[in-house]
């Protein structure tokens, strides 16, 4: 709790506050009990001076005379003569009375015997009255005119107590007329020990009185003089012991928490506190706390630096990564045979995953997707390799199976790692569609022919790239017609898991790919990563996700009666199958069919044979059919060598067998059989004609 | 294309079935650079041959150029189409071809 905060009180004034409502407790208890029993005490002195003086003086008084003293005044005469005497407010009516009675001498001796008393004794009062009932009748009042005798008062209400010779206890009282007196009561007899009246002796109080009153006010100065001493002594050494020491200790310890300079060894608290108690206890676990928690921010600092700088250079690996991935879109905008889109999301800062395609020639692009091993750094690092390598050899113009067999070769050289990766492989003549691909323990990829569906093309494959050494990777071709779509992936897509742990799977892939059957291949991707994102919603990301669209559309609207393909001798019934699926059409006689059969076999052979020697090219058959006569015209184009076949000499037919040459036989034939050649070159190509009726 | 070889002393008789173009000629060729050795007489059957091309054409003329040599070569049951192509060719001349 802060000391600005509501209901925060120092611990100073708390302890104070305490010590003094202790020693008011302590000094008002102490004052009250000596107070009282100091009262008690000299009232009880006062109390038995006053009886004994009583009971002495009751002794002495003549108890016979006072006997016939109260029968006279008791009489009708007396009562009578004392109403006049105290109408007229004459004494002397009374004392001729009592001088005429013969009492007068008796009564002022007995009068001065209690005046002696009173002075000896230094009583206020001494008076004596008769009882009757609950009135006392007053006989002999030393203080009093003689106007006094015979009047009658309400007895106080102890006398009623006083039957026969029952002792009156002597009472301390106060009234406005006498102030404070000490009263006592004594019987007096007379010689047979009838009780004949009552003695009363007062003692003044009142400097008694004053006397309590002074002592009173003096123990209470000195209680509070005591209480302010301690009080005063109790502050010091609470402040010296308790505390300023934990003031010290909790401003040190606020300070710390504060932080303003920061937590270094300096600012751990240093306070001159020795003392062997709990507070000392407390100061010295604090110090120890606090250097420890310096310590450990210390080792927090230090570990919290050393994790920005490396997340920093994994943030520099990431974009280096990503930057060496192709991701200008379109990449070559002057090429409209294709349109081609690819992304990669990683799943931590750099992945294994890569996708790549570039421009073998001008005529071929190769395609790569591939997935390594693994995740992290160490993933990144192989795949900046392995893509590396990948591209050198596909620029010179491998073939797939013969691109992965050498990065395989390269990659298990000191792989210590044993990581490998999976590697799908295209290159695709841009200008017939015709593609070879290699699969190195790729996914399967997805084709979808012209206004035909994605569908998953499932095969054999290679084992992964750098598995092991030596392998042999197996290609294969394809063919892709204007309109048709392949679709590449890593195991992210059909892998990716939502939080029920369920896989995406390739049902959900080919359902999404399917969705937007026109989409173009950005569009189509974004629709698969919507896709995934929606299905995995908040699951973390396992795998990267890496996808490549490739969408070919072909040199222009590439006519149906037209087969472009390597010139290889291996494609020669590729070529021949083309050409009779038309003249089948045409119903064509057998003898025409065989003779442009050998004519294309002829003139391909020698395009595949010649026109590239020693690299390998394209080779163009066109078939056309001509009505009136009905005729089929084929037409031969290749980029290679010009050559024009018609000028070469016919050979002669007439020699022998040994005269004969080998070769320059096959266009002979064609000449012969054909109902029409001719040769051009143009653009860079050799275009021969040969034409044939069939009617 | 088949290669259907009878054997029978000197003489060697082997029926060609299909096709005898760039792609099968080699097989034929190789075939025969074994074959001929030590034969006198070399008879070829055509009867189920349906085309042939220039290529085959040549292994025939180096055929016949080594039976020149070492006895005598025959080629039978030609097919119309094959003859057309022997004559256009000038073959009809070189090889010795039965009716």
């Amino acid at each position: 709790m802060a000391r600005n905060e509501k209901g925060w009180v120092s611990l100073t004034v708390k302890l104070n506050v305490l010590i003094l409502a202790i020693t008011i407790l302590l000094a008002g208890g102490l004052t009250v009990i000596a107070y009282q029993v100091n009262s008690e005490r000299v009232d009880r002195y006062y109390k038995q001076t006053t009886s004994e003086a009583a009971s002495a003086i009751a002794a002495f008084v003549d108890g016979d005379f006072l006997a016939h003293f109260k029968e006279s005044i008791d009489s009708a005469d007396f009562q009578k003569l004392r109403y006049d005497a105290v109408e007229a407010e004459n004494e002397g009516m009374i004392r001729q009375w009592l001088v005429d009675q013969g009492l007068y001498d008796n009564f002022m001796k007995i009068s001065e015997e209690l005046v002696l008393y009173r002075e000896k004794l230094d009583a206020k009062y001494i008076y004596l009255q008769s009882l009757q009932g609950n009135i006392s009748i007053n006989l002999i009042d030393p203080d009093e005119d003689l106007l006094y005798i015979g009047s009658i008062e309400i007895s106080p209400e102890e006398f009623e107590a006083y039957q026969g010779n029952v002792h009156i206890d002597p009472t301390v009282s106060t009234t406005e007329e006498y102030g404070w007196l000490c009263s006592a009561y004594e019987p007096v007899e007379d010689s047979q020990g009838n009780a004949i009246a009552i003695l009363g002796v007062d003692i003044d109080m009142n400097d008694v009185m004053e006397e309590r009153q002074v002592f009173l006010i003096d123990m209470l100065l000195f209680a509070a003089v005591l209480m302010v001493v301690a009080v005063g002594v109790s502050i010091v050494l609470m402040r010296k012991m308790a505390t300023k020491p934990l003031a010290m200790l909790s401003q040190a310890t606020m300070s710390f928490v504060d932080g303003e300079n920061g937590y270094t060894k300096d600012d751990v608290i240093s306070l001159p506190i020795r003392s062997k108690d709990e507070i000392g206890d407390l100061y010295r676990e604090i110090r120890t706390m606090e250097s420890r928690m310096v310590e450990y921010m210390d080792n927090l600092t230090h570990i919290t630096a050393e994790k920005e700088r490396i997340g920093a250079e994994l943030n520099i690996a990431t974009q280096i990564q990503a930057d060496m991935l192709p991701r200008i879109f379109p990449p070559f905008p002057d090429r409209h045979e294709f349109d081609l889109y690819a992304t990669m999301h990683p799943a931590k800062e750099v992945g294994g995953d890569f996708y790549d395609f570039f421009l073998v020639d001008d005529d071929h692009i190769c395609l790569v997707m591939a997935d390594v091993s693994g995740k992290g750094v160490p993933a990144a690092l192989f795949m900046v390799i392995a893509k590396t390598l990948i591209k050198n050899r596909a620029q010179m113009g491998d073939s797939p199976a013969e691109i992965l067999t050498n990065v395989n070769e390269q990659l298990c050289q000191g792989n210590d790692a044993e990581l490998f990766v999976t590697v799908w492989l295209a290159v695709i003549q841009l200008s017939t569609g015709h593609g070879v691909a290699a699969n190195a323990g790729h996914e399967h990829p997805v084709i979808k022919r012209k206004n035909g569906q994605y569908e998953m093309v499932v095969y054999r494959h290679s084992p992964a790239v750098a598995t092991m050494d030596g392998i042999r990777f197996r290609e294969h071709t394809f063919e892709l017609n204007p309109g048709d779509s392949l679709f590449v992936y890593t195991d992210g897509v059909p892998e990716a898991t939502n939080s029920r742990n369920e896989l995406f799977g390739t049902d959900r892939m080919l359902f999404s790919l399917n969705r937007y059957p026109n989409a173009n291949p950005q569009e189509l991707l974004q629709t698969v990563r919507g896709d995934i994102d929606a299905f995995v919603g908040g699951a973390p990301q396992f795998d990267d996700i890496t996808m490549l669209s490739f969408q070919y559309a072909g040199t222009e609207e590439k006519k149906v009666n037209e087969l472009t393909l390597e010139a290889r001798v291996e494609n020669l019934d590729e070529v021949l199958a083309f050409v009779d699926s038309h003249l089948e059409q045409l119903n064509c006689p057998l003898k025409a069919k065989m003779q442009i059969d050998v004519a294309v076999e002829e003139l391909y052979v020698n395009i595949a044979h010649y026109a590239y020697n020693p690299t390998v090219g394209s080779a163009t058959v066109r078939v056309e059919v001509l009505q009136n006569p009905l005729a089929v015209s084929i037409t031969f184009i290749d980029h290679g060598i010009p050559y024009d076949p018609l000028k070469k000499p016919d050979p002669d037919v007439t020699l022998s067998a040994e005269e004969r040459e080998i070769g320059g036989l096959g266009i002979y034939m064609v000449k012969k059989s054909m109902d029409g050649i001719d040769y051009e070159y143009k653009d860079g190509q050799n275009i021969l004609r040969i034409q044939k009726n069939i009617g | 294309m088949n290669i259907v070889k009878k054997p029978n002393g000197n003489q060697l008789t082997i029926a060609l079935e299909g096709r005898l173009d760039t792609t099968t000629s080699p097989q034929l060729e190789n075939e025969l650079r074994t074959a001929l050795n030590g034969v006198s007489e070399f008879i070829l059957d055509l009867d189920s041959l349906d085309y042939i091309s220039s290529a085959g054409l040549r292994v025939l003329l180096s055929a016949q150029k080594v039976m020149n040599k070492q006895g005598k070569m025959v080629i039978r049951n030609v097919k119309p189409e094959i003859m057309e192509i022997f004559d256009v060719t000038g073959f009809v001349d070189i090889l010795n071809i039965e009716a």
